[in-house]
């Protein structure tokens, strides 16, 4: 692991050469790239660090993400806004997302886990464009922290009661007393803030919306996976009390889910749509993890890379339509097909893919995680039917929103996007519909590495 | 959307007075009231579209932007003068007529009247009473001499085709109508407004818009805009005029913020996305800092709108025709009115010819205009004003378009977020209701389509296809 993280330490110092940073990390994570035809069940060990399946695709899509962020963060460079330090808090926080996904022990995952938010949130306040960022920064540092302050403490139980907290090494607690239902929440609590589940995602919108470009996308792109990852890691733990306590969060992740598309219709903002969307797509994550079986982790693992890139995409859009428009309003921003034709086709990619249509790896995951659901009780059709449905209208209703329509009186048109931009959004679809051809490195293959209890 | 913000230079800067205010709101105030007061009141930092003008045209744009959007569109209004102390608004006589001769200029009148009609009712703010604007259909009487016979029948059966309720009227019917009036020979016929004509209270109008609107949720700025920013579009669209041989292209460019001055002469900025020219008399001036007038190509024509000063005097006369009377508008340009709020007491007023306009840097009235122009005119038109005494007087400014005197109502060809709508030079407050309507729909359509006001675009100022008004002579 080390090989990852010392090279981005040393980019570090050349936070002010932006192009170098930017070569840096795609060479960085062309070297992740290379560790995908891993054969063992934990490699890369030392300093309490070590990769699996999970962290490996994880770690690859931090990776990936950053290194889009910072070519989308042109802007910063131009207004001559601090690029340096900006340039340097997203690097920091890759390396802390970095730990967060490869470490082999909790406490060292919910030390990392807790650092990341201070990066995050040194992006929304120094680089966001409204002063309801101060808002959206406490909401986001002040919801993840009251919950995760009963993980350390039941961290600290764990601890005290199997005497390590290394990953490898941990058995599932047996459940003997109605007790150990608060331990678990207390625990899960921490991770299904971040997720977000339905009736804690107020602060997602939030922080979303008031966040720069580059805020918006590694928080949509990567944050909300480190609650998945986390329910991942720590479910191997809280087993038999996830069995019991299964109902409830699937009927907050349907019911939610259906209730933030819903909402979704609503919106006049278009990164306030995208923000809510990120929800409705992990309340469907959540369902599949909580269920801890093989085909919920795996969908869920599948749906969270594909959000990941597909909701980072649709931010950089919205940004790239904010930077010649003016405003993100969707009454301002109509007919977007005439006034930039060549954008249109990132739009549709895009937004298809959010929809969960094939051939994207959404479609995947969603596949995975409705075959995972509904094994569970039949009866959860009826929240996947109107969780799907509904995805798919607000996202048609964005698309056409925004592409469709009159735009202006006159011939005029404007640059209808920088080959940069292009290949941001290139890179961003290719994995999305490519990946797909051989999912088998997202799927995660060894029943071992879940040590799951036969029910 | 609209983000309020009291001015920080920085984000340290803002962090810390938060906290200072928290702490100054003492220990004894639980946590979440110290929280609730600790943000001060705000001044908008961005905004969806900033309206330059808060006059007529100007409070019915941000009306009608958030009747249409509501919520979804943040509306921003800079107003320089919050009392209206020089607002060519306030200080007109607020006259509707539907008898012109461009077919659109009837049509934003009769739309002006159906929103007076219903103004009681549109502009009604919950809590409050609803605005009272006055209106009295009294009818506009214009006159002719034989040479302008022919162009006041041409347009009399163009106002009929659009539905305006006027009435052709020959000497003899004019005489027994107007019994008041003498008619010589040098009258060859009348048209006079059966419905829909008359006058209303601006002030009621003005105000009314803008509680609506504020209640509605746009904001007012009491500042003076002092500057703008653009940003190059892109290399792509080009605009280009040619001036002979040569041709100058000029590349599009979008207006990103504004400067304002306030009055205690503090400096703020604001972002927008659309801009709404409608500043009046003073439209000229906040085309020049866009850099309209001192460019090359297409940026060297400015917004050809200047302030021209126009004198109203209210006379007293005992005799005077008070019941029945019309706007009078005689075929030399004088016009007259009752003034409804004051028995006997009229009001009268007359434009200028090109050669004899007042000097506009102030609202100072010459009285002697009325005793040469003014008062002989209406002595020959009814002997009953032989002993009239003029009580007051007062000038006010017309937002005078100096190449046709109408409408320029559109996108600028080369800031193509700038909407311009001035330039109504005396027609303005009637047709500031639909005036604002149009502007909404270029906003947020791109194109008024209720009424097609396509011929007053821009375009025509660069090409110097002047649209006027055909007076009846």
């Amino acid at each position: 692991m080390l090989k990852l993280i010392l090279p981005l330490v040393m980019l570090m110092k050349y936070m002010k050469v932006c192009s170098v940073v930017q070569i840096g990390l795609l060479i960085v994570s062309f070297m992740v790239g290379l560790m995908s035809y891993h054969d063992f069940y934990f490699y890369g060990i030392g300093f309490s660090l070590g990769i699996d399946s999970v962290s490996y695709i994880m770690i690859l899509l931090s990776v990936w993400i950053m290194s889009l962020v910072l070519m989308a963060s042109q802007k910063v460079k131009y207004s001559k806004n601090f690029y340096g330090s900006f340039i340097g808090v997203n690097l920091l926080l890759l390396i802390c997302l970095l730990i967060t996904f490869s470490s082999m022990e909790y406490m060292l995952f919910y030390i990392s886990f807790e650092m990341s938010l201070i990066p995050t949130l040194i992006l929304i306040l120094g680089w966001g464009y409204q002063p309801e960022r101060i808002q959206a920064g406490i909401y986001m540092l002040f919801y993840t922290l009251l919950f995760s302050l009963p993980l350390l403490g039941s961290l600290l139980l764990a601890l005290n009661k199997s005497g390590s907290l290394v990953i490898l090494l941990s058995q599932p607690f047996i459940y003997d007393s109605y007790l150990m239902m608060i331990w678990y929440f207390a625990t899960v609590m921490a991770f299904v803030v971040k997720l977000p589940m339905y009736m804690l995602h107020l602060w997602l919108p939030k922080a979303h919306v008031e966040a720069p470009v580059a805020g918006s996308m590694i928080l949509a792109g990567v944050l909300l996976k480190l609650g998945g990852y986390g329910l991942i890691r720590v479910l191997i733990l809280f087993q038999f009390m996830g069995k019991e306590s299964y109902w409830v969060w699937l009927s907050l992740g349907l019911v939610g889910g259906s209730l933030v598309s819903l909402m979704c219709l609503r919106q006049v903002d278009m990164k306030a749509l995208i923000a809510y969307s990120s929800v409705a797509h992990m309340s469907l994550v959540l369902c599949g993890i909580m269920g801890f079986s093989w085909w919920g982790l795996s969908g869920a693992v599948v749906v969270m890379v594909g959000h990941g890139l597909c909701s980072s995409g649709l931010f950089c859009l919205a940004n790239i339509v904010y930077e010649r428009l003016g405003s993100r309003s969707l009454l301002m921003s109509k007919g977007l097909l005439s006034f930039m034709p060549s954008m249109g086709l990132w739009w549709f990619l895009l937004s298809v893919s959010n929809m969960a249509s094939p051939p994207s790896l959404n479609l995947l995951g969603e596949i995975n995680l409705i075959i995972s659901v509904v094994s569970w009780s039949k009866l959860t059709m009826f929240g996947l039917v109107s969780l799907s449905f509904l995805s798919a209208s607000y996202t048609l209703y964005m698309y056409s929103l925004t592409q469709h329509g009159l735009f202006f009186n006159s011939l005029y048109s404007c640059c209808s996007g920088k080959v940069q931009e292009y290949m941001i959004l290139f890179l961003h679809w290719m994995p999305l519909n490519v990946l797909l051809l051989n999912s088998n490195l997202l799927l995660i293959s060894s029943l071992i590495k879940m040590k799951c209890v036969k029910r | 959307m609209l983000s309020f913000y009291h001015y920080y230079p920085s984000t340290l800067q803002m962090l810390r007075t938060q906290v200072s205010l928290l702490r100054r709101a003492g220990p004894g105030v639980s946590v979440l009231r110290r929280l609730a007061s600790a943000s001060p009141c705000a001044w908008p930092r961005s905004c969806d579209v900033l309206v330059v003008g808060g006059g007529a045209v100007g409070s019915s744009s941000a009306y009608h932007l958030k009747q249409r959007a509501g919520r979804d569109l943040s509306v921003v209004v800079l107003e320089q003068d919050p009392t209206y102390e020089r607002a060519s608004t306030v200080l007109s006589l607020s006259n509707i007529r539907q008898q012109f001769s461009v077919a659109e200029n009837t049509l934003l009148s009769m739309y002006g009247v159906t929103f007076l009609r219903r103004a009681s009712e549109l502009l009604a703010v919950e809590g409050q009473d609803p605005p009272d604007v006055s209106f009295f259909p009294r009818g506009y009487l214009f006159v002719a001499t034989p040479e302008g016979l022919h162009q006041m029948e041409e347009n009399y059966k163009q106002q009929t085709s659009l539905g305006a309720e006027v009435a052709w009227l020959w000497p003899e019917q004019l005489r027994q109508w107007y019994p008041w009036l003498t008619f010589g020979e040098n009258i060859a016929a009348g048209v006079v407004g059966t419905n829909n004509e008359g006058w209303f209270d601006p002030w009621s109008l003005l105000l009314g818009m803008r509680r609506k609107a504020e209640s509605l949720g746009a904001v007012y700025l009491p500042a003076k805009l002092t500057g703008l920013e653009y940003q190059q579009e892109s290399n792509e669209g080009h605009r280009a005029t040619t001036d002979g041989d040569q041709t100058t292209t000029t590349p599009t460019r979008s207006l990103t913020t504004a400067q304002m001055r306030l009055r205690n002469g503090e400096e703020r900025e604001i972002s927008f996305s659309k801009l709404v020219v409608a500043a009046g008399a003073w439209s000229g001036e906040v085309g020049r800092l866009a850099g309209l007038g001192t460019g090359e190509g297409i940026l060297a024509s400015p917004i050809p709108v200047e302030p021209r000063k126009r004198f109203v005097y209210t006379a007293h006369a005992p005799e005077g025709p008070w019941e029945g009377c019309p706007v009078y508008n005689d075929y030399t340009g004088m016009y007259f009115r009752p003034d409804s709020s004051n028995p006997q007491h009229f009001f009268c007023a007359r434009s200028p010819l090109e050669e004899e306009e007042p000097d506009a840097s102030d609202l100072s009235v010459d009285h002697s205009f009325f005793d040469t122009h003014i008062w002989p005119l209406m002595v020959e038109r009814c002997p009953a004003f032989g002993n009239l005494k003029v009580k007051s007087s007062w000038a006010g400014y017309y937002d005078y378009n100096t190449l046709d005197q109408n409408l320029i109502l559109g996108f600028h060809p080369v800031y193509t977020n700038m909407c311009i709508a001035t330039g109504l030079s005396g027609h303005g407050i009637q047709q500031s209701p639909a005036v604002g309507r149009a502007v909404m729909e270029c906003v947020v359509d791109g194109r008024s389509h209720s009424i097609n006001l396509d011929r007053f675009g821009f375009g025509r100022i660069l090409t110097r296809q002047p649209l006027k008004e055909k007076m009846v002579m």
